[in-house]
């Protein structure tokens, strides 16, 4: 479920909420200031997730710009492209290995 | 009475190419606590809270977080650790999309030089995160430079900075 944090400024203070949808309902949940522990507590949920929807955001950026997605994954330099394939690049960024589907081409 | 707002400046660190502006727009409004990406000098001047991306290439720059420092910023920063080699490609791929200049040399030059700069402005943060950078954001490490050596942090770093930079 795709949550947004948003801020507001209130006389002076800063305070956050978390905006998501159930069933299509928009439910605000207040978070407090930043040093609030519901606050601090969806700080370290986004530390233990490590960011996977900031990847997942990175490809859909890179492919509506018109290149591949960039990554390095168990050691291998990766080029992926809207269409699934994949090159896999050298030290030198030359493509050493092409894969579709998963399987070398 | 009126409860004076602490200032903080978030520093978002990292070699060229290493996801800095991706990182600082992805989590704006979570570790950058919404506020806003400003020139150090200006921000300084301006005296209230704000967030600055570098790669610690400028003397000018560490004397500014220093002066930032004395003047009573709280100072959190983010390291980013990415891949040579893949910092060079996410560039090439920027300069394709926004027509930003594009040198090669000039990122393979600089990149050790971030990793060498961030000792000398250690002392002054007070909280500094490790996020290692090859697809996802990972958050790895965190130190408080007034608890921990700085010789711990740079050979926690010096550690990720080798495994990043292996390739198969």
């Amino acid at each position: 479920m795709k949550k947004t944090l948003s801020r507001k400024v209130i006389g002076g203070r800063e305070y956050f909420y978390l905006m998501y949808r159930v069933k299509g309902r928009l439910v605000t949940k207040y978070l407090g200031t930043s040093s609030s522990p519901a606050y601090r507590k969806y700080l370290l949920k986004l530390i233990e997730e490590g960011g996977n929807e900031s990847f997942e955001k990175c490809k859909r950026d890179a492919f509506s710009a018109g290149v591949p997605a960039a990554y390095v994954e168990n050691g291998e330099l990766i080029l992926e492209y809207r269409n699934g394939s994949k090159e896999v690049l050298d030290g030198k960024l030359n493509v050493k290995e092409v894969r579709r589907g998963g399987e070398k081409a | 009475m009126e409860r004076k707002p602490e200032k903080v400046l978030i520093l978002v660190i990292g070699a060229m190419g290493s996801g800095k502006t991706t990182f600082a727009n992805y989590f704006r409004n979570a570790f950058l606590q919404g506020y806003p990406t400003k020139d150090l000098q200006d921000g300084i001047l301006e005296d209230r809270s704000f967030a600055y991306e570098t790669s610690l290439l400028l003397p000018k720059e560490l004397e500014l977080v220093k002066r930032a420092k004395k003047k009573g910023f709280k100072i959190n920063a983010y390291f980013l650790v990415a891949n040579k080699n893949l910092n060079v490609i996410r560039c090439r791929f920027r300069s394709i999309v926004s027509g930003e200049k594009f040198d090669e040399t000039a990122i393979k030059k600089n990149y050790e030089a971030t990793y060498k700069n961030i000792a000398a402005i250690y002392p002054e943060i007070d909280l500094l995160f490790l996020v290692r950078n090859l697809k996802a954001f990972e958050f790895v490490a965190a130190y408080e430079p007034g608890l921990s050596d700085v010789s711990s942090f740079l050979s926690d770093l010096r550690a990720l900075k080798s495994e990043a930079d292996r390739l198969s």
